[in-house]
């Protein structure tokens, strides 16, 4: 089949009218997260999944991952485009992509053209939206094909690959971020050994043997870490919102924006591909360049339009991107897509080479379904956008009491007990006081996500070899990608020793 | 800012925490049946990295030049009490019921954000329970029998 009809398939699951729905819902509070002050797009999708397998509990199984998926991939992409609304309005951004949105769109608001900077965003996001999922469609089949002929030593060191690039550019401290990420890994081991049967590390505690689980360290860490930051960050006072005004932009504006988008477009694409780099830092690489080639870079900074449709278009294209690793090659580049490879996990959908042949339904049922859900986004951000900055409004005072509430409810309808609502404090406020002193929260998760991946692999190789180590290195394949993982540990690490500072200065 | 106390203090931590990893891997009972690379190879393998990286924190944070710095006392207090709600707020879940439990700990922790208006903090908290539970127990009945000590707790009501 040409990956046009595998599209026609995706689409025919992806139009079912509860499928539709689910992409809205997950569309729909991937908005209200993004614009949300305290909750990210990690948290806000590590927070869902217990209510997602709460609402596609009446589907089978097979129709479940799906639906599920779908709705969990629509609130990651969902999160792109609100993060961009409180940037503009609030000069807080919703997410750390959104961190240079901030620079010329509230400025754009402070001159009275919020409305235009808004529906800019929303263009440029739903153009490189669209383009990255038709790289998507493109590209991610070839790429998984060839990580098919890959062999366990190969994907042991394409693992390490994953884990080392989100370490190295996770945080300030390098040891700290490896150390986060190799705890994950330890945490990984605890429970049930899935080759040998034999126990490991659960000393008779009977809560321990299906091990701990991703989901509550995911929530403890990302959503009660955030919060217990939050109260501690910010005065709650009231502030004043800007009117938006005017929504659509006009013609000038248009003219002016289509370039950058463009180019934020390509630029975030192939930036997202990129393990570890991600949203983040396309946004910045974005705003640099156009900066850069415009003709009258002074007015950068005093509410440029092109310094709002740059970046806001890399970012969305990257959120793109990020899916091309994390479902053809089975590794997450960012702390989003680990969450959401954990919810692939918890259907029993292994993302990776294997899952366009055993899984065709939910893969391209999920790339069709982002199509459906960038309409969507579309219309909820341009018409909708003053309905949504209301959401703004809403005071942490009431908010992180609520988010606490529903981790809780969350963690218990999916794990049924007490002990992991503990465990989920406790990773809660491990979490906080690691992460304030840069401890980075991304790798710990991811670790425990590949974990089992990376040791199962690692035996794998190790029984070919008959225990012989050297077949990481002698295999050219893994040895390169071993090469690449040490390069992108070792060059930010060099850089620092030079005194440069990365781009990526946040 | 690099908190030169707390660095030393995690070090050590994840330190005992590699260590624990390596002797507990010695007691895994070995059955390598079928394969050269036992289940206590991986996490031993990981527990001395860990040892490794634990030192190079420590070793890093007793050679910085110490730069301490300092949250407000009330907001602090602020996160402790919302911790010691939380940790009540566990406590309670099973033994007195979702709703009553979740009422009281929203009641308190938007009083605590907040000091005042005590029946509208009691209002919204009352209003957030009630439609968890209510849209939680709608979809429960019909396909959800995976969790029915959450529907007996609640219709025993106390006993645990």
């Amino acid at each position: 089949m040409s990956t046009f009809e595998y599209l026609a398939v995706g689409f025919s699951q992806a139009l079912q009218w509860h499928n539709i729905l689910f992409c809205f819902f997950g569309v729909f509070i991937g908005t209200a997260v993004g614009v949300l002050p305290g909750i990210g797009p990690s948290s806000g999708t590590a927070l869902l999944i217990p209510i997602t397998a709460t609402l596609t509990g009446m589907l089978n199984p097979a129709d479940a991952a799906t639906s599920a998926i779908i709705m969990l991939s629509g609130v990651f992409y969902g999160a792109m485009y609100g993060g961009s609304t409180t940037s503009v309005l609030i000069n807080t951004p919703g997410e750390s992509a959104s961190v240079v949105t901030c620079l010329d769109g509230y400025q754009m608001a402070k001159k009275g053209r919020a409305g235009p900077a808004l529906a800019i965003a929303a263009i440029g996001s739903f153009i490189a939206g669209l383009f990255a999922l038709v790289m998507l469609a493109i590209l991610a089949r070839p790429l998984a094909e060839v990580a098919l002929k890959f062999g366990p030593a190969e994907y042991f060191s394409l693992v390490v690959l994953g884990l080392a690039a989100i370490s190295g550019l996770a945080g300030k401290s390098i040891p700290k971020a490896l150390i986060m990420m190799v705890f994950g890994l330890l945490l990984s081991t605890i429970g049930i050994d899935s080759v040998s049967g034999s126990e490991r590390f659960v000393f008779g505690a009977f809560v321990l043997y299906s091990g701990i689980d991703f989901i509550t360290i995911a929530v403890g860490m990302f959503a009660l870490g955030e919060v217990f930051k939050s109260i501690l960050d910010k005065d709650h006072g009231t502030q004043d919102f800007p009117k938006i005004g005017r929504v659509l932009p006009t013609r000038d504006d248009m003219k002016k924006s289509f370039m950058p988008i463009v180019r934020g477009s390509v630029l975030g694409f192939f930036t997202g591909i990129l393990p570890g780099a991600g949203a983040t830092l396309s946004s910045f690489l974005s705003y640099t360049l156009e900066k850069k080639i415009s003709k009258h870079p002074e007015e950068f900074g005093q509410g440029a339009i092109e310094g709002v449709a740059g970046p806001e278009s890399a970012n969305n294209a990257a959120a793109g991107g990020a899916l091309i690793p994390l479902l053809a090659l089975g590794i997450p580049s960012s702390a989003t897509t680990s969450v959401l490879m954990g919810a692939f996990m918890m259907y029993n959908v292994a993302p990776g080479p294997l899952l366009f042949d055993k899984h065709p339904k939910v893969a391209w049922g999920v790339i069709a379904s982002m199509f459906i859900g960038n309409v969507m986004l579309l219309i909820l951000n341009m018409p909708l956008v003053k309905i949504f900055a209301k959401l703004v409004e809403v005071p942490a005072k009431i908010l992180l009491p609520i988010i606490v509430a529903i981790c809780i409810f969350g963690i218990y309808a999916v794990q049924g007990n007490t002990f992991n609502l503990a465990l989920m404090l406790g990773f809660g406020i491990l979490g906080y006081f690691l992460v304030a002193n840069d401890y980075p929260a991304a790798p710990l998760v991811l670790g425990r996500i590949l974990g089992p991946m990376l040791e199962n692999n690692l035996r794998r190789a190790l029984t070919g070899s008959n225990g012989d180590y050297s077949i990481f290195v002698t295999r050219p394949v893994s040895a390169a990608l071993l090469f690449a993982a040490i390069l992108w540990i070792a060059i930010p690490i060099f850089l620092k020793k030079r005194k440069k500072n990365l781009p990526l200065g946040v | 800012m690099i908190n030169k106390k707390f660095d030393i203090l995690s070090g050590t931590a994840f330190l005992a925490v590699g260590v624990f990893f390596i002797v507990a891997s010695r007691g895994i009972t070995s059955s390598s049946y079928g394969s050269n690379v036992g289940p206590s190879v991986f996490p031993t393998l990981l527990g001395v990295i860990l040892v490794g990286l634990s030192a190079i924190v420590i070793y890093s944070a007793i050679t910085w030049k110490a730069a301490e710095k300092k949250k407000s006392a009330m907001a602090v207090g602020r996160l402790f009490a919302l911790i010691g709600g939380i940790v009540a707020y566990i406590l309670l879940f099973e033994p007195a019921g979702y709703v009553v439990s979740t009422c009281l700990f929203l009641t308190f922790a938007f009083q605590l954000m907040e000091r005042g208006k005590f029946w509208k903090s009691f209002f919204i908290a009352a209003i957030f329970s009630g439609v968890v539970y209510g849209v939680y127990v709608v979809l429960l009945q019909g396909t959800l029998p995976a969790f029915p000590e959450f529907l007996t707790e609640m219709i025993v009501g106390g006993s645990r």
